[in-house]
């Protein structure tokens, strides 16, 4: 059964080339070529960092296995979080998993789901973290044998991270049937996850960033000739990912019996997991019967309980219910609110990241008259990324993902054109308002005077207008009703477009406002904000011009 | 009430719907069938303007439906084959959104929904979410979220498919009592025993060509079959 399932997935991969296959080859080849850049950039950048290193001995340990801890940690905690988020709807909520259930081999579908999330994790090994190895290879001259174990350490600790994705999942669903007599609910599972993610966000990143890193490496001791590594050991050793950052560590510092020693732990600990896993597994169908069930009665006295929004006064009008609509999907469908808690924790991590380089470096050295100027051009661009991030999971997906949907608002009165705008307005003022939110927060931190604080955020509010109008109109205009997935949608041609338009006009944002900034004339970036939202209308009447003429929902053919 | 002319609709080179002229009147309720694949739910799709006719006219009550789409969509009342819903969505606030969408006050809705919620005994899960519901309820819910607007055309397609039988027996009550007051009906089916017991007119359809149309004594006089003969046996000898 389960080489069933891999052949008709490999089948599947082929059929994706069937129809427009040029198109679609392109495609591959643009998604390598992005890889290939982001490899090359964690490359130069590890690379940069350990030639700097070679020439301080006094810091290369303790800077390298604390570079790598911290490399580790972050690379772990968003496979673990994205390996969740895909486990908990892949295991429980896959459309397409009742004829397996149905079947006497029903015990393949847990074992799959993992083996499809641990090898949708393969990019990772490849593009972040083996060039990362490579780098301190080069610099290093390790040899290759302290290579290829730093590389079966890193592949340990992402099949560690997708692992305990498994048995979070299944252990809490678990745990809940236990204490329960009630089977879980997947509301409750998902609330469950999501405060397990939180918690572990909060007391991890707490006790990480707990200590200066100039204490951390002891910078203030000279009787010191190396920096030591047990402050840093300290301040990670709590953590499964540690064992993977000392393998790492002690194999490029040529202390393999250390490296090795490390390596065994950690080999240990993930064999144990397979086993919690090998177990957990013998009871999924109970959970899956309880977690994938709805309540397919007629009459039911206690309707079942969800995220609850308050009674709204969108609902007066057809532009109203469109509003209503939006809202209520994008904050109560349980995976766009995992998606958002996502992107939460990354913004949240950033921010701290933020605080950190205020507190410490800022503090440490005064000559650094230019870092606020930096850090608020680096601020919008990363703003400008996870904006772009939010529109390429929502914004730019929301007309295609329509398709089975469409006949309630194309048979309606309401014109098209005015849907759209409707769209526009609320993704718009959704993600606008988070936009302010983040830029008031690095705006208190930075301690920036009032008019250079209006126009940070007025140029935040911009750059917001522009991404939406261009998500939407990229998503009119290639609309594809092929799939309603928002991730097959964003990883299309036209979403691959988006991507490279986004990139560019945020690089574009960040330096006029950079040059505006360190020169003084913040003419720049009020002609920039006009453009901006000049461009935005000019993009929001043509799709609204393009969509009237529309053949929508051609899949009814 | 609903006026087709020599519509055609193309699916690149491949011809959905081939020159078709139809004329609903009001009170009068039109059951087309014809097999797989020849064309009916394209020609429903295009009156409710889910799809845009490659050429010929639709009118709706004397509008346009391509120059007034506004006007001839807020007559309609549109039943889709398949009723999906957002997910995330209760019975009852898609009721609400369809009666915004087509301009209905929120105190009339709040008088309306909760006498259509009791036609199929909704009452009690219009507050579970739509992806809960079974494809039957579904299916009811998207009947009422049809007749909510009190609309002059309803375009039905499968009405029946998921129902119970007393719930199938209430729906073709209602597009009676529809028809009755005035209304129009154009119903696209495959169950063959509700189009001859409600059927003012068939038409069959075959590979986007209207094959013929009449009442069902009409077509029984074309077809050379005997009176006692049924609306199957009449397909079956047409087709």
């Amino acid at each position: 059964m389960l080489k069933f399932l891999w052949q008709i997935n490999l089948k599947r991969f082929g059929r994706y080339f069937n129809k427009n296959h040029a198109a679609k080859i392109i495609t591959v080849v643009l998604f390598f070529l992005v890889f290939c850049a982001v490899a090359a950039g964690i490359y130069q950048f590890f690379y940069r960092g350990f030639l700097y290193l070679k020439d301080y001995p006094y810091f290369r340990p303790a800077l390298m296995l604390y570079s790598f801890e911290v490399f580790f940690l972050l690379i772990a905690f968003l496979v673990w979080l994205g390996a969740t988020i895909t486990l908990l709807f892949g295991l429980f909520k896959n459309q397409r998993s009742a004829f397996i259930m149905a079947s006497p081999k029903f015990g393949v579908l847990p074992v799959y789901t993992l083996y499809s999330s641990l090898l949708s994790m393969a990019w990772i090994l490849l593009f972040v973290l083996a060039p990362a190895l490579w780098a301190a290879e080069v610099v290093f001259h390790t040899g290759f044998p302290a290579f290829v174990l730093a590389l079966l350490a890193s592949l340990l600790v992402l099949i560690f991270s997708v692992l305990l994705a498994y048995v979070s999942v299944l252990g809490l669903a678990y745990i809940w049937r236990s204490v329960r007599k009630s089977g879980p609910t997947f509301f409750g599972l998902s609330i469950c996850v999501a405060v397990l993610a939180i918690l572990v966000f909060g007391v991890v990143g707490s006790r990480v960033t707990r200590h200066d890193i100039l204490v951390i490496l002891s910078t203030e001791n000279i009787s010191l000739t190396q920096a030591p590594l047990e402050p840093v050991l300290q301040s990670f050793n709590f953590l499964p990912t540690s064992l993977g950052a000392q393998s790492v560590t002690f194999s490029q510092l040529g202390q393999p019996a250390v490296a090795l020693n490390s390596f065994a732990v950690l080999a240990f600990l993930v064999v144990l997991e397979v086993l919690l896993c090998w177990g957990l597994g013998k009871t999924f169908l109970p959970l899956w019967q309880s977690l994938s069930e709805g309540s397919n009665i007629a009459h039911l006295n206690q309707p079942r309980r969800r995220f609850k929004i308050p009674k709204s006064n969108l609902l007066n009008g057809p532009v109203g219910a469109v509003l209503y609509k939006e809202r209520t999907q994008l904050f109560r469908n349980p995976k766009n609110a995992f998606w958002l808690l996502f992107l939460l924790l990354l913004w949240l991590s950033y921010i701290g990241f933020s605080l950190s380089v205020q507190l410490h470096l800022g503090k440490e050295n005064n000559q650094l008259t230019q870092l606020p100027n930096v850090l608020l051009a680096v601020q919008l661009l990363v703003l400008v990324y996870f904006v772009s991030a939010l529109v390429l999971r929502f914004v730019f997906p929301s007309f295609s993902a329509e398709r089975n949907t469409a006949w309630i608002f194309v048979s309606s009165p309401l014109r098209l054109g005015r849907l759209l705008w409707a769209k526009f307005w609320f993704f718009a003022a959704t993600f606008g308002g988070f936009a302010v939110l983040a830029e008031a927060v690095n705006v208190f931190l930075l301690k920036l005077p009032a008019g250079q604080a209006g126009l940070f955020l007025i140029l935040g509010l911009a750059t917001v207008f522009m991404l939406c109008s261009l998500g939407l109109y990229f998503g009119v205009k290639f609309a594809n009703f092929e799939t309603d997935d928002p991730q097959a949608l964003g990883t299309s041609i036209p979403g691959l477009v988006f991507v490279f338009c986004s990139v560019a006009y945020g690089a574009l944002a960040a330096y006029i406002y950079y040059v505006s900034l360190l020169e003084t004339l913040e003419g720049f970036s009020i002609i920039f904000i006009l453009a901006s939202i000049l461009i935005s209308w000019v993009l929001m009447a043509s799709a609204a011009s393009e969509v009237q003429h529309k053949d929508f929902a051609p899949q009814y053919s | 009430m609903l006026k087709i002319q020599n519509l055609t609709k193309k699916f690149g080179n491949k011809i959905a719907l081939n020159k078709v002229n139809l004329e609903v009147a009001p009170g009068e309720i039109f059951c087309l069938i014809g097999p797989n694949g020849a064309g009916k739910s394209t020609l429903v799709k295009t009156v409710a303007g889910l799809l845009r006719p490659s050429s010929g006219q639709i009118s709706v009550g004397g509008f346009d439906s391509v120059a007034g789409p506004e006007k001839s969509k807020s007559l309609i009342g549109y039943i889709p084959d398949e009723p999906t819903v957002w997910s995330a969505i209760t019975g009852a606030e898609f009721l609400q959104i369809v009666g915004a969408l087509y301009g209905v006050g929120p105190k009339e809705r709040a008088e309306r929904i909760p006498n259509l919620l009791s036609l199929f005994g909704l009452n009690g899960i219009e507050q579970d979410y739509f992806e809960d519901y079974s494809r039957g309820n579904k299916q009811k819910f998207s009947i009422l979220a049809a007749l909510l607007h009190r609309p002059k055309l309803l375009l039905v397609d499968e009405p029946i498919v998921g129902l119970d039988p007393t719930s199938a027996e209430i729906a073709k009550t209602q597009f009676v009592e529809f028809a009755k007051n005035g209304g129009s009906v154009l119903m696209v089916t495959h169950t063959l025993s509700v189009a001859q017991a409600i059927a003012g007119r068939v038409g069959f359809l075959e590979d986007g060509e209207l094959k013929a149309t009449g009442s069902i004594g009409e077509l029984r006089v074309k077809a050379g079959l005997p009176e006692n003969s049924t609306l199957e046996e009449i397909y079956k000898k047409l087709l």
